[in-house]
């Protein structure tokens, strides 16, 4: 309640400011803001950790020193000095300050960072309602500005729009619990929005493996996220710091997709990608023309797959949220998936109910968990099930951590039950493979024949144009021209029986081949159903008959025994 | 009528729609009026119960935790002729005990919010006892608002809400809590007799909504002053706690009734899908002869009510489509014959560039098909027996002006029927006419749709207007030769044709829609010509059997609830 009812005011606030138009301004001034607030607390923190520690922010635009005083400069005075002091210096910040790349972190931010607000008095309320009202340093509210941004995206109404959807905490701590990555592993998220996954990642390795000074600077090394969008790559930024990443430069603002897949050399590969790409997003031209052209698809979640399973170390964990569409999708995604099998062992799919993702999107999502280097021989499906009385999620109501544990007592002693059933793919794809296979025999057979046939005919054409311009040279001109037409009538009807042999040939190619095809690629339609879900509609029908005749009667009992306490209750009262 | 002639009808009216709920309120109204347990002469009066709440009363005042309020004015010639149990009086709720009232802390003030009191507004008010709020305040709140910490056991009764055309809800907090303004709060100096009062109120629920409450500009409200001071028949306290028990057990039964009824109905539409998906999916003539069988047996108890009758629709066009309705002749042309037909004057017309190419699928027969098909049917492409094409796209350039022409549009296509209530018109271009005109026979089929159950939705165009088009959002399969659009009406509106279309339908995005390329893609079941003539008529006849089932079981569902309105009454009136 108290963090809506802030930005709240804090937007009252800066919409009686002339220079802030619209929402998605408003949301970038709060950004540098709050991230200013953030820094100066970390600040403190490090000054106490670190000796000689230097800030990179020269010490007249430091947070401390002209913000934290509610009383302190406002007006135009406060005006001119942001626009003019603070913005110019830090957009322009030396590097050398020696600060270990926190100076390179807050020019980036500043580099993509505008104040819009034109009233020096107003800016000084808003920096005083978030002194007052926003307090990250209390642990419990690490998460606070995931929630933040949810709201803040919530206010632009604008996600969906481009795909941009805030991973639910449960998701990414279930994904990070199962993928489990240790100190010293490389890991990236190439879509990393507002950090979830980095910041899950991070706290989870902090809590588990990390015991001494090196450990915990390994750690800080070892996070990679990109982002394309600027507002949510501040925002990670400052997520990231907020938790603990000290140098979040890591943290690049880049399109991923932007770089053709065989320019990341083996180098590039890391051991753990953990992501939820943007779905449904449609990438500008051009972008799909860094991939091979056999997967060139705009689906961003499907480029963002392919890049995946390239990027991966052999050896390599991954995990990634999908919609179901990418199950069930044919043509490019049919390939992709052929060579993402191939290359990967997708070992377990977790399907996730509607609504997960409310109230941005209601579609059905999955989770992919894979190991790069081996091709996918069983694959394990866990269907997620509502909890109890739930019929949906919603942002009241949102999905829990708690209800992966299930998953999580499942996960290294796998038997199949009511949520969960197992794929032989390896056998499956061999069996389609197997029976394809007669029905493309026929085709090349006939293709083959056909070219046989296109042969000959071309070598009849040859000389049927040979035999006229005979007939037309004066030079060459045959004795018996009536001789030579014959035989060309005679030739090229020879060669129009050999195209109609050849159309039909090859028609009859196409049909065995796409008989052939439909059977292959059928495999590869991912979207396969919980065979144990109880199916209302496939009950037996003698047991059913039966429990609805003991309805039936009971409904009767209770009826009776009414009409009898009813009838007893009337007549005592007439006495 | 005699309580005879309504306990021999009680099964009627218990099972009609809202029965039990009559039947709750024929127990509170018996209640409230002692007719629900036997009066005792040796019960301590009423009149002695209100000389305790007056000496209680009194305790409070001089405790100084109620302040001295001007005593009302003695009751008078109340009841008229009507003559009130032995040991019963007539009371005012203001003599039971102290009314107050809530509000609501300002929203602005957060620290007002989320604390350990629960702050009950009337969507909290979902059952006759409270025991947790949905919001709560904190002791700031408390200690800075005129808001009151009320005791456990008062009663709590929405007095402003536009609930109060219909219902007055009552309940006793079980906790301390606080409320808000649209609740009024009885806290009786006896907490003893809440639980009885609680019933009293509900007893003459009636009575209150239509005296004692006002009807506002958006809401309704109780008329506080009135409702304080009106009299009620009050029994003795021994008959108040036997009278509640009473009704808590008659309740228990009538949940529990409820709740099987409920369990019915979803018990009744699982049997009858069972049946349903077994017929389909029966591979076996004698397997299928089973089921049928068993279905013919439980017939009655299927479809004995007018939402099971959609349900039996269902039934008779899988029947229908499976060749299981009429007896196959065997003189009929083969529809393999029928197929080759249809597919010479396809090719005749490709080449004529009539219409557009076939499509390259892999042969019907080797494709997965949904169920057996009689001897002398064939499975087919919608592509081999259909055009298949898309219609006109709106667009500024096609409002109507010179030369516009009537167009159908999704609104216009029902399933198996056509609404031409509205029509819009098109502007058309040269030979575009021509190109879209509607021919009587095609087949009409909606794009997409947001519902899942209206995917695929379809009728056929008989011609009812002369030269219309039709918009991008439907597609049109024009028949070829005697491809026969009304039988694949049937099956694409048949369980087996609308799971088809279901599956095709399945968008990445989630939403749904067809395309002129899924149509084309869906394999039917394509009868001999003269055969398929026999199951139309045999269908149309059996949906007026239908129809008419409908139409009698709804009136007898109707007449069931009136029978029951009117036997409570007769029975409250005795």
């Amino acid at each position: 309640m108290s963090l809506s009812a802030t930005i709240k005011t804090i937007q009252d606030i800066m919409r009686k400011d002339a220079g802030v138009d619209g929402d998605a301004q408003r949301i970038g001034q709060l950004v540098w803001m709050l991230f200013l607030k953030i820094f100066d607390d970390r600040e403190q923190e490090w000054e106490v950790m670190e000796e000689h520690y230097r800030s990179p922010i020269p010490e007249r635009l430091r947070w401390r020193n002209w913000a934290a005083d509610a009383a302190g400069i406002t007006g135009e005075k406060l005006l001119d000095f942001v626009t003019n002091d603070l913005f110019k210096t830090l957009k322009e910040l030396s590097l050398n300050g020696g600060a270990n790349g926190r100076g390179y972190v807050v020019r980036s931010v500043f580099e993509d960072a505008y104040n819009y607000m034109k009233n020096g008095t107003l800016i000084r309320q808003v920096i005083n309602k978030l002194n007052e009202d926003v307090d990250f340093n209390r642990s419990d509210d690490r998460h606070l500005l995931g929630d933040l941004y949810e709201q803040i995206l919530r206010d632009l109404q604008s996600a969906g729009n481009a795909g941009e959807y805030y991973t639910p905490r449960a998701v990414t701590q279930f994904v990070v619990d199962m993928v489990d990555p240790q100190l010293g592993e490389t890991v990236l998220d190439p879509a990393c929005g507002t950090g979830g996954f980095l910041t899950c990642a991070f706290e989870h390795i902090k809590k588990r493996y990390v015991h001494t000074s090196e450990d915990e600077e390994i750690l800080q090394r070892s996070l990679h996220g990109v982002e394309k969008k600027p507002l949510p790559h501040l925002l990670c930024v400052t997520n990231m710091l907020l938790h603990g990443l000290d140098v979040p430069s890591q943290i690049r603002h880049d399109n991923t997709l932007a770089r053709p897949l065989r320019d990341y050399s083996p180098q590039d590969r890391v051991d753990v990608i953990i992501t939820n790409p943007p779905f449904g997003g449609i990438e500008e031209d051009g972008i799909e023309t860094n991939f091979p052209s056999t997967f060139r698809t705009k689906e961003t979640a499907d480029l963002f797959l392919l890049l995946i399973s390239h990027r991966l170390k052999p050896g390599g964990r991954g995990a990634i949220v999908l919609p179901d569409g990418f199950l069930f999708g044919e043509g490019v995604k049919n390939r992709i998936k052929e060579k993402f099998l191939e290359e990967c062992n997708l070992h377990t799919l977790v399907r996730l109910p509607n609504g997960v993702f409310s109230p941005y999107t209601g579609i059905k999502t999955n989770i992919l968990f894979f190991i790069k280097g081996e091709p996918t021989k069983e694959i394990w499906y866990y269907e997620h099930p509502y909890p109890l009385g739930y019929k949906s999620y919603s942002k009241t109501k949102p999905i829990r951590i708690e209800e992966f544990q299930a998953e999580k007592a499942w996960w290294n002693n796998r038997e199949e039950n009511a949520y969960s059933w197992k794929v032989d793919f390896q056998k499956l794809r061999d069996d389609a493979k197997t029976r394809a296979t007669p029905h493309w025999q026929v085709a090349e057979e006939a293709e083959k024949q056909a070219d046989t046939l296109a042969q000959e005919r071309k070598q009849r054409e040859a000389q049927i144009e040979e035999l006229r311009k005979n007939l037309q040279d004066s030079l060459l001109r045959p004795k018996d021209p009536a001789k030579v037409r014959a035989q060309i009538d005679s030739q090229q009807k020879h060669c129009d029986k050999l195209r109609a042999e050849e159309q039909q040939l090859l028609t009859a190619a196409k049909t065995e081949r796409t008989a052939g095809d439909a059977i292959y690629w059928a495999v590869y339609n991912l979207d396969i159903k919980n065979p144990h879900a109880l199916d209302a509609d496939h009950g037996e029908p003698e047991e059913l008959l039966a429990a609805y005749r003991q309805l039936l009667s009971d409904i009767a009992t209770t009826r009776d025994a009414l009409k009898h306490e009813l009838m007893t209750a009337l007549e005592s009262t007439r006495k | 009528m005699t309580p005879a002639t309504f306990f021999d009808n009680f099964a009627v009216s218990t099972d009609a729609p809202n029965g039990v709920q009559k039947l709750r309120e024929l127990i509170l109204q018996l209640a409230v009026q002692g007719k629900l347990v036997p009066q005792d002469p040796e019960d301590v009066p009423a009149s002695t119960l209100l000389e305790k709440v007056q000496r209680e009363k009194e305790r409070l005042i001089k405790e100084g935790q109620l302040g001295r309020s001007k005593p009302l004015p003695p009751l008078k010639n109340v009841g008229g002729s009507h003559v009130l149990p032995k040991g019963w009086v007539w009371v005012r709720l203001a003599d039971l005990g102290e009314f107050c009232g809530g509000a609501t802390p300002s929203t602005a003030k957060s620290e007002y919010w989320g604390g350990k009191i629960p702050w009950v507004s009337p969507k909290d008010m979902k059952s006759d006892h409270i025991t947790n709020a949905e919001l709560s305040i904190t002791e700031k709140a408390l200690n800075e608002t005129r808001l009151r910490l009320l005791p456990a056991n008062s009663l709590l009764i929405v007095g402003r809400s536009g609930i109060l055309r219909r219902m007055l809800p009552v309940a006793i907090n079980d906790i301390e809590c606080t409320v808000n303004q649209d609740l009024k709060v009885l806290i009786p100096y006896l907490s003893s007799i809440s639980e009885y009062l609680r019933l009293m109120l509900k007893g003459h629920e009636p009575m209150v909504l239509q005296d004692l409450v006002k009807g506002g500009v958006t809401v309704q409200s109780l008329k506080y002053e009135e409702f304080e001071r009106y009299p009620f028949p009050l029994p003795p306290e021994a008959e108040q706690h036997r009278t509640v028990a009473k009704v808590d057990q008659l309740m228990a039964l009538c949940d529990d009734l409820e709740a099987k009824q409920q369990q019915r109905s979803g018990t009744q539409e699982r049997l009858s899908n069972t049946l349903i998906d077994k017929l389909l999916t029966a591979r076996e003539p004698a397997e299928f002869d089973e089921h049928w069988q068993r279905l013919c047996e439980h017939f009655g108890l299927l479809y004995d009510t007018p939402d099971t009758i959609g349900k039996l629709r269902q039934a008779i066009l899988q029947l229908a489509v499976q060749g299981k309705l009429v007896p196959q002749d065997p003189k009929d042309e083969p529809a393999s014959s029928l197929l080759t037909k249809i597919k010479t004057a396809r090719e005749r017309l490709t080449k004529e560039e009539k219409i557009t190419k076939a499509k390259a699928l892999p042969p019907a027969a080797i494709a997965q098909n949904p169920f057996n098909l009689p001897e002398n049917w064939v499975w087919a492409y919608i592509d081999e027996l259909f055009d298949v094409s898309g219609g006109i796209q709106k667009t500024p350039a096609r409002a109507p002006k010179d030369n516009a022409f009537p167009y159908l549009r999704v609104a216009n296509v029902y399933r198996g029927r056509l609404d031409l209530s509205e029509i819009k018109y098109f502007e058309l271009f040269e030979g575009e006419l021509e190109r879209w005109r509607l021919e009587p026979g095609d087949l009409l089929v909606v794009e997409g749709n947001g519902s899942e159950t209206e995917i695929g939705r379809c009728a056929v165009w008989n011609g009812e207007i002369p030269n219309c088009v039709h918009q991008n959002h439907i597609i049109r399969c024009r028949q070829i030769g005697h491809s026969g659009s009304l039988f694949t009406l049937l099956f694409f509106n048949s369980p087996s044709g609308m799971a088809e279309m279901k599956n095709l339908a399945i968008t990445t995005s989630g939403l749904y829609s067809l395309s002129v390329g899924k149509i084309r893609e869906i394999l039917v079941p394509l009868p001999p010509v003269n055969e398929q003539a026999r199951i139309i008529a045999k269908v149309d006849q059996l949906m007026a059997f239908c129809d008419d089932l409908e139409a009698k079981l709804k009136q007898a569902q109707i007449d069931s609830e009136k029978l029951a309105a009117a036997m409570v009454q007769s029975l409250l009136a005795a």
